[in-house]
């Protein structure tokens, strides 16, 4: 049995060796934020290499571990700043939604190829007219015999340019007496004819993108869980993808660049404790993942305040250090450019999978009992 | 890179629940009314509390760095109950002391002030009780026979003060919670439950998230790094529950001004404390 500590030792010396290889790709010199990075190569070697789907089962390409692990090493992967935007979403968040909610069928068609590293996920939930409202969604899915015929309009979708495949949240049913019962999970080749991808360049220095579908045919076998049961798909789905592990790797390493910048111990001692809460809000969310038991609530904590680190980390990076802390490149730059990007992209922290006073909403109503 | 710290490295969850179960319920035994007032030197030290806790094997906290696990929970025990912190500074082997004051401190008593990855150890020749906003018994001292201990018995001591500190201050606003969102439940405005409120509830996930990870911190055996976190989010998330309890929340015959004063010196004495502990050359922000 592999232990934590072994994990994560080896997940350090493999996400150092490939941030290396990586060092040269012009794409991600300027995204603030690797998480919110692209690399075909880099997504390839974590495959290749075993990295994806740790705690999935061997049958679907996986090692069977513990998730706990599997947070370890992703941690690991953002301290080493790869860009890890297809990684979460293809295999954090939609494989294991895939593997919680998909038909046995679908399951064997699509996790060993994410496992491999050969297939990328895009996430298609915004809409022009809804985000954190969700369920005012309106992109339509008619059933036409043994297929879905899908249009309508998705944005702020990450990687969409990169994908393989969408995951989306349609509206399957326009009549149903709530507007979240009407709502379905669809799985689509983004080869489609009928889909068509816009880029949306951002401060954060990386894009996200406007998705158009124009009559798209889906098998109506991939569906993910039932039709017009999709809301519990998609809020489980959400749950995956906010315990943003990634992300208190990406703080501690800034704490470090910050500490070699010479940042007052006494500051870099409150936000590593501050990661340290976090880290331990993020491993509680899994557990309970894992158990599938309800963690709605403790997902919510784990990415409110891993999104408040962040922008803590960026402000304190701004009021220790000064005008320096905005230096992008070269020699005056701070972790080279790390400080700079971070505090930049970190904006989207707080909105992205939920914008924080979702998450609060969320801690408030289901974790503390508040009525709505 | 640093190390992760496994949950239990050397003693079991159970155990560490079981002595903090001990712990709650010497403290709820032992517990007194608030005896500060505004302008007050008091010192809520409870020499039964502390008797009690004795004979359970409190002391052995900071003796044993195989109990290390322990001191947390333990800490948080104390922390729910509103109890005094005298125990947990009696882990150092002395009166806590930054500086020119030192907590629960009288005259001839045995100091220890953290400095530079050691305790000073001293003894107080002269100790005038001040005025303070907490009841720590705080008094400036004058110290003779100083000596620098840096052995490893002094590194145990403070690692299990450091691990009961941050422990009592996630019980202190657990507790804090607890109070602020019964009265939430319980108090009606504009129709409803004040808990119904949008603004109300935003503030008490704030809250929540930062008593939650505090909570968690508190069973993670932890170090110093923790507590100084621990000092600003308890400040925080019991000022959240003031504000939740409106004007009830700041008279002093509501339990909560207790947490709400413990925290906000406790946030001072964790970042001083933290500065000597590295060199003391920077100044507290």
């Amino acid at each position: 049995m592999v232990s934590l500590s072994e994990i994560t030792r080896d997940a350090d010396r493999f996400a150092a060796g490939l941030a290396a290889r990586l060092a040269g790709e012009p794409d991600n010199r300027f995204q603030g934020m690797p998480s919110d990075g692209d690399s075909r190569a880099g997504y390839e070697a974590m495959g290749a290499e075993g990295w994806i789907g740790l705690h999935w089962p061997a049958e679907l390409g996986g090692r069977g571990l513990d998730s706990l692990l599997t947070l370890a090493a992703e941690e690991r992967f953002g301290y080493h700043w790869l860009p890890l935007s297809s990684y979460l979403l293809s295999v954090k968040t939609i494989g294991n939604a895939l593997l919680d909610h998909a038909s046995p069928e679908l399951q064997e068609r699509l996790l060993p190829e994410i496992a491999a590293g050969r297939l990328v996920f895009c996430q298609g939930f915004s809409e022009p007219e809804a985000g954190s409202d969700l369920a005012a969604l309106r992109t339509s899915a008619r059933r036409d015999g043994d297929r879905y015929v899908v249009s309508g309009h998705k944005t702020w979708t990450s990687s969409a340019q990169v994908a393989d495949w969408i995951y989306l949240a349609v509206r399957t049913d326009p009549e149903a007496s709530r507007p979240h019962r009407g709502v379905s999970v669809l799985v689509a080749e983004m080869g489609s004819p009928g889909i068509e991808v816009r880029p949306i360049e951002t401060v954060g220095g990386g894009a996200l993108n406007e998705v158009f579908l124009d009559e798209v045919e889906v098998p109506a076998e991939q569906l993910v869980g039932e039709e017009n049961g999709g809301w519990r798909v998609l809020m489980s789905t959400l749950d995956h993808e906010r315990v943003t592990s990634e992300k208190v790797g990406i703080v501690l390493r800034v704490l470090d660049d910050l500490e070699e910048a010479g940042a007052p111990t006494l500051e870099l001692r409150r936000l590593r404790g501050e990661a340290e809460a976090a880290r331990l809000l993020g491993r509680r969310a899994v557990a309970l993942l894992a158990e599938r038991r309800p963690a709605a609530a403790a997902a919510a904590m784990a990415k409110l305040s891993m999104s408040t680190l962040s922008k803590r980390t960026a402000d304190a990076g701004t009021r220790l250090l000064g005008p320096r802390a905005l230096v992008e490149d070269g020699p005056e730059a701070i972790g080279e450019g790390r400080l700079a990007g971070v505090t930049r992209s970190t904006a989207g922290s707080s909105i992205a999978g939920g914008a924080s006073e979702i998450q609060r909403r969320v801690i408030a109503r289901q974790g503390l009992g508040c009525a709505a | 890179m640093r190390s992760m710290t496994s949950v239990t490295d050397h003693v079991g969850a159970d155990e560490a629940g079981q002595f903090a179960a001990t712990v709650a319920a010497i403290a709820a035994r032992h517990s007194q009314p608030d005896p500060w007032q505004p302008g007050a030197a008091a010192s809520d030290a409870t020499p039964s509390l502390e008797a009690a806790l004795d004979e359970a094997g409190w002391p052995e906290l900071g003796r044993d760095e195989a109990l290390l696990p322990l001191a947390g929970p333990a800490g948080a025990a104390l922390g729910r109950a509103f109890a005094s912190l005298a125990p947990v500074d009696g882990l150092l082997g002395g009166a806590l002391k930054v500086g020119t004051v030192a907590r629960y401190a009288s005259a001839g008593c045995v100091t220890a002030e953290p400095h530079a990855g050691a305790v000073l150890a001293g003894r107080a020749r002269t100790a005038d009780a001040a005025a303070y906003t907490d009841a720590l018994g705080v008094a400036a001292v004058t110290v003779t026979d100083e000596r620098r201990v840096a052995d490893d018995e002094a590194r145990v001591r403070f690692a299990a003060w450091a691990a009961a500190s941050t422990g009592y201050l996630a019980g202190l606003s657990e507790e804090a919670l607890r109070l602020a969102l019964e009265h939430a439940q319980s108090r009606r405005a504009f129709g409803g439950p004040l808990s119904a409120l949008e603004p109300v509830q935003q503030m008490l996930a704030d809250a929540a998230t930062l008593v939650d990870g505090l909570s968690l911190l508190a069973g993670d055996s932890p170090g110093l790094d923790a507590l100084v976190h621990a000092g600003e989010a308890a400040e925080h998330a019991v000022g959240i529950c003031m504000q939740v309890t409106g004007a009830l929340g700041f008279t002093t015959e509501f339990p909560l001004q207790r947490a709400y004063r413990r925290s906000r010196s406790s946030h001072a004495w964790a970042d001083a404390v933290a500065v000597a502990w590295d060199g003391g050359r920077e100044a507290p922000s």
